[in-house]
């Protein structure tokens, strides 16, 4: 039986994964490099300094830790770029050359790691993972000790996005000595792998772990959005999340497969994280992280003008792309396009009928229509009594509202005008 | 309108703003409204081969003074008549449908007009707290009750005249309230040959329509089948006349519970959206239901007690999300409880006091011993609506905490 959770959505959009191999993008005319908005970035180069592959570029602070901002390319430092007088990263033009930086390999053999070793791994390597803490240390650390289930996921139900699927495709093995890996850093004996019940990955799967008895295999229904922490997490423990008890109190701890294949390639090749599969249309694109969607959709054969929109992410948790110059970010999966003709205007929002739909498909166990009603009257403070925090932003509300009622959006304002939490 | 294009749910690409969903795969509230419309063409098909054309004639202007009313007095409150998304239309044919086909025919043209005025007064489509179908059927029932005539099937009516109440036959729901047993065997109200109101003949045919909407997913069967069977468990439990054991099917085939319970509850703007939520509010339809048909000044039950707890419909969502969602509440309560175990200010412990302190005194409550006696769920239910205001009355004391947070 297929484990599955409450609410959700079934798109049967969510194709077969496209048969063409992974390309690697490599020949790119700059690389941006840059911190998130509100981090300020400490360069480690100069301008015209020359940088080889996996070369640290500088650091930037994320609440309280340095988190260090490599290159995918060898190249030369073309510009710093600054933003209202605060420097915010770099620009690399890569010359094609194959120069590399020192790497770090890590000797000792994976079983006499210990987790502060992996954790440091995963610090100096900048992995990022989904969801709050940004970065696969920090969620590593606020789990902290005790008796915990490592959930790996390696489900896919976004359509139109294949680059996890991908990457099991490609790269199984990195996936589950990487998923040792971080069953080291966060102590635990067991992992527990949930894959869709899609035969052919499922299958693989199994056969890879099958002699092991680290793992565990869990079948998943295909339903939207299950690769989301809340949901994975009710759909394998049957424990429901909220926003009063965070991950690390439900004994629970999900990472995707790119973090372990990441945590693998950091460990014993000396690899940081610089570089991600992503899909475009039915091509998947190993594209170095900071890539210019521009020039991305170039080397996918897409002249940049043509498309009309262009959404970093997939078409239901991806966010519009208002500059085709954007760098692709760490964690963007999937760039999907809307050619001219492609898809409706929206028609006129009309006002709630409070049909109930949202609240039937919340994989949160939200109710998006009153937070929705709320945000749009500005009382944020209700919002967050009623669990906004909770919200995945995962879109299945926008998607079934019959009034074309923005609900996502409005939850979005919401939840950025919220205080930050005091423990985060 | 393309009527296939509203029905037909598939997923399409939509363009929208950023942080909005890209795909969009529902039909829209007008789609939704044509789904009512299309569950409930059995029910008057068989209503117009029991008692004539004029079935359709009460329809028409009832869907008439709906539309027409709702044009004007959105014009007139300066707002842009919604007319597109049909739900006047279904407003109308529900109130109609409430209607017995004999009713003269100014009466629906009137109960249009009242039927869009509480909806406009409310807020406009969505924002309406009660039923407006409902509302304008319970204010005709209490002015114009004596001349509502229900007429036996098979008898012709004429097409515009009023008609002689030399006509008229009693309905099942009478005799029941009557005490005394129908005339209709349970087979014959089940296929529906009976007298009433357009919209409650047949049984099977609004479990067929219900069925159809519950399956397209409209409605949700929660609402329904609490409904249903809190009304079967009260009436099996505590029949009012000694009837051997079917007063309960009787009890739930004639009237209209099942038309309420379909049609009436799972109204939109009016039910609640979460299932804890919807539980709470089927069971108290059913309740009231059984305590106005034992006790009450109404004919039929099933309307005003969905009519009372359509304004509890939204508390019910608070309290269910309260009660069970991830929300903050939930935590700032539990740790209050931990810190003291003195009666706290938070609304989810006031509620529990307010239970406990109530249970007790639920025999001294004003309502008669008899009902007390028989309707445990009916009881707790009444509490729970209790709570429910309390909530609703605290919630203002909540509000300027939450503005200094935001």
């Amino acid at each position: 039986m297929a484990y599955t959770f409450s609410g959700g959505l079934d798109l049967q959009r969510n194709g077969k994964v496209p048969p063409k191999p992974v390309s690697r993008l490599t020949e790119l005319d700059r690389l941006i490099l840059l911190s998130p908005e509100d981090a300020g970035f400490t360069p480690a180069v100069k301008e015209g300094d020359e940088v080889g592959a996996y070369q640290r570029v500088g650091t930037f602070a994320y609440h309280g830790d340095e988190i260090p901002v490599c290159t995918a390319l060898a190249g030369k430092i073309a510009r710093i770029v600054t933003e209202q007088d605060r420097v915010r990263g770099v620009i690399v033009s890569p010359d094609g050359s194959d120069r590399r930086a020192e790497l770090h390999v890590c000797d000792d053999p994976v079983a006499e790691l210990s987790p502060e070793t992996v954790i440091g791994i995963m610090k100096d390597a900048a992995i990022p993972c989904r969801g709050s803490y940004g970065y696969a240390y920090r969620r590593v650390l606020a789990a902290g000790g005790g008796t915990m289930r490592f959930i790996l996921n390696c489900c896919e139900s976004e359509p139109g996005v294949f680059s996890r699927r991908k990457l099991i495709d490609g790269d199984l093995n990195s996936v589950i000595d990487g998923a040792k890996l971080l069953m080291r850093a966060l102590d635990v004996r067991r992992c527990e792998i949930a894959v869709e019940a899609d035969e052919k990955y499922y299958g693989r799967i199994v056969s890879a772990v099958r002699r092991d008895p680290l793992f565990e295999v869990h079948k998943m229904k295909r339903r939207f959005p299950q690769d989301e922490e809340v949901a994975m997490i009710y759909a394998v423990t049957g424990t429901r999340l909220s926003d009063a008890d965070r991950p690390e109190r439900s004994k629970c701890c999900v990472f995707d497969a790119e973090v372990a294949a990441a945590v693998y390639r950091a460990a014993v090749l000396g690899i940081p994280y610089c570089e991600r599969i992503v899909s475009v249309n039915d091509e998947n694109v190993l594209c170095p992280v900071g890539a210019p969607v521009s020039e991305l959709l170039d080397f996918c054969g897409i002249t940049v003008d043509r498309p009309e929109k262009i959404i970093l992410g997939g078409p239901m948790r991806g966010k519009l792309c208002k500059n085709a110059d954007d760098p692709i970010g760490p964690l963007t999966d999937a760039v999907t396009l809307f050619f001219p003709g492609e898809g409706k205007d929206i028609p006129e929002m009309k006002p709630c009928t409070h049909c109930g739909r949202c609240v039937a498909v919340c994989p949160s166990r939200l109710l998006p229509y009153y937070l929705a009603a709320n945000a749009k009257k500005k009382k944020y403070g209700v919002c967050e009594d009623y669990g906004v925090r909770a919200c995945t932003e995962c879109g299945c509300c926008d998607y079934v509202c019959p009034a074309y009622i923005p609900i996502k959006k409005l939850i979005h304002t919401a939840k950025r005008r919220l205080p930050e939490e005091l423990d985060e | 309108m393309k009527i296939n294009k509203l029905l037909k749910r598939d997923i399409t690409p939509v363009r929208r703003g950023s942080n909005s969903a890209f795909l969009s795969g529902s039909c829209s509230v007008a789609g939704i409204m044509l789904h009512v419309i299309a569950a409930l063409i059995p029910v008057i098909v068989w209503a117009v081969y029991l008692f004539g054309f004029r079935v359709l004639m009460v329809i028409a202007v009832s869907v008439a003074s709906a539309v027409a009313s709702d044009a004007l007095l959105t014009l007139m409150i300066y707002k842009k008549p919604l007319i597109g998304d049909l739900a006047a239309v279904v407003s109308g044919v529900m109130l109609a449908l409430t209607l017995p086909a004999a009713t003269p025919l100014w009466i629906p043209a009137v109960g249009g007009l009242v039927a869009m005025a509480i909806k406009q007064l409310a807020g406009g489509t969505g924002n309406n707290f009660l039923n407006p179908a409902l509302f304008a059927r319970t204010v005709i029932m209490l002015i114009f009750g004596k001349m509502m005539i229900y007429t036996a099937p098979g008898v012709s009516l004429p097409l515009f005249s009023n008609v002689d109440p030399q006509l008229s036959a009693g309905t099942a729901m009478a005799a029941l309230n009557a005490g005394k047993f129908p005339n209709e065997s349970v087979f014959e109200l089940l296929y529906g040959k009976c007298a009433g109101n357009i919209g409650e003949i047949s049984a099977l045919l609004i479990l067929l329509g219900g069925a159809f909407l519950i399956l397209r997913g409209i409605i949700s069967y929660k609402i329904p089948l609490s409904f249903a069977f809190t009304v079967m468990a009260i009436t099996y439990l505590f029949p009012r006349i000694d009837i051997d054991s079917s007063y309960a099917i009787y009890s739930i085939l004639s009237g209209g519970v099942l038309f309420a319970a379909f049609f009436m509850a799972t109204d939109h703007a009016t039910s609640p959206c979460t299932t804890l939520g919807q539980v709470l509010y089927g069971v108290g339809c059913g309740g009231l239901t059984v305590l106005f048909r034992y006790t009450g000044v109404f004919y039929d039950g099933a309307y005003p007690a969905v009519l009372i707890m359509n304004e509890l419909a939204r508390p019910l969502d608070l309290l269910a999300f309260s009660l069970n969602g991830p929300g903050k509440k939930k935590k700032k309560a539990k740790k209050q409880k931990e810190k003291e175990p003195e009666p706290a200010e938070t609304v989810e412990n006031g509620q529990e006091t307010a239970e406990n302190a109530e249970k007790p005194d639920e025999t001294s409550a004003e309502e008669p011993k008899e009902i007390k006696e028989e309707t445990e769920e009916t009881a707790t239910d009444v509490t729970e609506a209790e709570e429910i205001t309390e909530e609703t009355e605290e919630k203002p004391e909540n509000k300027p905490d939450d503005g200094e947070g935001a």
